[in-house]
């Protein structure tokens, strides 16, 4: 009984996850990336919400999760499509000569986040 | 006796004549009711109103308006350009994809929700001095999907795709 106990306490301890709040901008200027950010950090109180479908982000394994994220942003951007993101454009054209600037931006969401040797699983959860 | 008779049915004559003519001065009002022309023009209107209503479906039957158990699939492609100053070829297309992403978005954005047009020209002395359009675009978007990807010779294209069912909307 207390050999499943203590099996049982870590396997928990090994599974668990913690919640991660993360934002991300990206700024493009005349079709050009003109700055891009990612804000990472641990959510300081518990995300109340259900799961949203999670994806795997592969990499090398890093000290902390802004790095990997930081290193695997193309991943990272394209798993988050499915989300809702938020978009501003504005483009001026002033003697037929243009030029455009465009916002992409993820509102700090809070995910849980299962890091692994080799792959980070994001789950996202929903307000 | 033969007075009273004669004037009895002259009476009866003149009060079925009268009859008559109260019955077409009853019908003269209820002529121009049933004339074709007066009527007919709202009908012509009505017509002309079914005609472009039918316009109208065939337009958004080419538009293809959401409706119903219908989804509609909206594919865009977006495009970006790498930088000129970067490490590596990697890091160029990297760059160059995630503004084309950027710009598969904001097409998408403007396919679906609309672009807010302004437009400013300044003419002094009879000459166009300035002349100024800004557009802006503001949404949000969610369930794209990248279909394709190519890059060629700095450019970055983006296929892009989104869904849009009349659950989403209703």
């Amino acid at each position: 009984m207390l050999y499943k106990l203590l099996n049982l306490l870590l396997l928990s301890t090994f599974l668990s996850a913690d919640q991660y709040i993360i934002s991300y901008r990206s700024v493009i200027k005349n079709s050009m990336l003109y700055s891009e950010k990612l804000s990472v950090s641990k959510s300081m109180k518990e995300c109340a919400g259900y799961y949203d479908k999670a994806f795997i982000i592969f990499g090398t394994k890093t000290d902390t999760l802004n790095s990997f994220l930081q290193n695997n942003i193309t991943d990272f951007v394209e798993n988050i499509m499915p989300y809702y993101l938020e978009l501003k454009n504005s483009e001026k054209t002033q003697n037929l000569i243009n030029s455009n600037l465009t916002t992409l931006r993820l509102e700090p969401t809070c995910f849980e986040v299962q890091i692994n040797d080799n792959f980070v699983k994001l789950t996202r959860i929903k307000q | 006796m033969r007075k009273t008779l004669i004037l009895s049915t002259l009476l009866t004559f003149a009060t079925l004549a009268f009859a008559q003519d109260v019955h077409v001065l009853n019908n003269t009002p209820q002529q121009p009711a049933a004339i074709p022309t007066q009527s007919t023009q709202p009908m012509a209107h009505e017509n002309h109103d079914t005609q472009s209503c039918n316009c109208d479906t065939q337009n958004t039957q080419q538009e293809q308006v959401l409706a119903a158990n219908n989804d509609v699939r909206i594919t865009v492609i977006g495009q970006g350009v790498s930088p000129m100053n970067t490490a590596s070829p990697a890091q160029s297309y990297a760059l160059a994809k995630r503004a084309a992403i950027a710009d598969a978005y904001r097409m998408i954005a403007e396919k679906v929700k609309g672009v807010r047009v302004e437009g400013d020209d300044l003419i002094k002395n009879m000459m166009v001095k300035k002349s100024t359009i800004r557009t802006n675009v503001n949404a949000l978007v969610r369930d794209a999907s990248i279909v394709e990807t190519t890059f060629k010779e700095g450019l970055c294209e983006v296929e892009m795709e989104i869904t849009l069912s009349y659950n989403q909307f209703h």
